[in-house]
């Protein structure tokens, strides 16, 4: 009887540990809780177990297991300031395989802005902020909503008149979406690696459309961006009444460059290392202004322009920022 | 036709068409007390067409040998 016993518990760890080493090779196994720890560490007793059953014979111990992680671990954080012209588009591709997307350009972008991020891989958008409802920041959103399969989407709580809005508007209710309020103190939660946070706006009323404006900040490890929509320096006061740390490595530029934006005290608080202002080549608003461009040129950033570069794209690893300028080879 | 103003970018207000279309337009040629929001109807005045028609005429007819 105690013979039969020891042979029982014998078949049952073996199929237990079959069942294990499958789960822990094939990286899909949905309860990770704590079989993927121990499977994972090469020091772990049932390793034999997992080299006999799925590891090729002269492979070293750490390379299945430890594929995965590694291969997360070296997919950097992407950021995608789309050249739509005197508008605005920022595409976010997140070590965690996320996407987020910040304003979609003008009506007339749609299909640019549609394709651009089918070519990025992108089926799914996490969470999409339409900052504020000028046209030209979302203008495209419609077909965005249409065409992927959408996570949350943040816009402020303010109305606008424009069937532009309206279709906007139409477009979420169609797809049984709803609208989170973009409202300093909302976090955007997509990928544990990151940090995305709403720092405006921070009142319920304004005269201009544009000081309502979702401002993200985005941090991965030890960079920072900075996304400002149209906020205009009315925001920026706010911003820096309440304290918050507007401090990031890279700024995008508020309101394509005018002059109602990026005054010098916002500016110094920011203390961006890089800017990028997207904006049209000739456009007649005479933006980026060159009161603005001055002041960047004081505070000794470099700039980066859509109208001059195309699309333009800053990597991060959590330590370094790279750009590059060549984007719009892909546009 | 009507337009509605989607924002202001400085000297001109940037306007919506019917078919979505945006154009700018210079803010003197906006009516008083016009808003971003606000729905501007853009029609023909016959009246004063045919009133400016007459007047001209009128001078071409003096002047005109």
């Amino acid at each position: 009887m105690k013979r039969l016993w020891i042979v029982l518990l014998t078949f049952v760890l073996l199929v237990g540990f079959i069942g294990c080493s499958s789960g822990g090779t094939s990286n899909i196994a949905p309860d990770d809780s704590d079989g993927n720890v121990d499977l994972s560490s090469p020091m772990n007793p049932t390793m034999p177990e997992d080299k006999s059953s799925g590891i090729p014979e002269g492979s070293s111990d750490e390379m299945p297991a430890a594929m995965p992680e590694n291969e997360k671990n070296l997919m950097p954080l992407e950021v995608h300031f789309l050249d739509v012209e005197q508008a605005d588009c920022i595409l976010i591709k997140t070590p965690g395989q996320k996407a987020v997307l910040i304003d979609s350009g003008k009506n007339t972008h749609e299909d640019t802005v549609v394709s651009y991020i089918k070519s990025q891989g992108i089926d799914t958008i996490d969470a999409v902020v339409g900052t504020h409802p000028h046209e030209d920041h979302i203008g495209g959103l419609d077909a965005v909503i249409n065409s992927f399969n959408i996570g949350k989407i943040y816009m402020p709580k303010v109305s606008h008149t424009t069937k532009t809005f309206e279709d906007v508007l139409n477009a979420i209710d169609n797809k049984g979406l709803k609208v989170t309020t973009a409202f300093a103190g909302t976090n955007i939660e997509v990928d544990p690696d990151l940090k995305i946070e709403i720092l405006a706006p921070n009142s319920h009323t304004y005269d201009e459309i544009n000081n309502y404006s979702a401002v993200v900040k985005l941090t991965y490890k030890n960079t920072s961006f900075l996304f400002t929509g149209d906020a205009e320096s009315v925001s920026e006061q706010e911003m820096i009444s309440k304290g918050y740390d507007l401090k990031a490595d890279v700024l995008k530029v508020g309101h394509h460059g005018s002059a109602t934006s990026t005054t010098a005290q916002f500016l110094k608080k920011v203390s961006p290392d890089y800017v990028v202002i997207s904006v049209g080549k000739d456009n007649r608003y005479g933006h980026p202004d060159n009161l603005v461009l001055n002041r960047l040129k004081t505070f000794g950033v470099e700039i980066f322009r859509t109208d001059e570069y195309g699309t333009v794209i800053a990597t991060s690893d959590g330590e370094t920022i790279k750009f590059d300028k060549k984007g719009d080879e892909n546009i | 036709m009507k337009v509605v103003i989607d924002r202001f970018e400085g000297n001109y207000a940037v306007v919506e068409l019917e078919d979505k279309r945006v154009c700018s337009m210079p803010v003197e040629l906006l009516p008083k007390g016009a808003k971003e929001g606000s729905v501007i109807r853009i029609e023909l005045d016959t009246e004063e067409t045919d009133k400016r028609k007459e007047r001209i005429q009128k001078l071409m007819d003096k002047l005109w040998e």
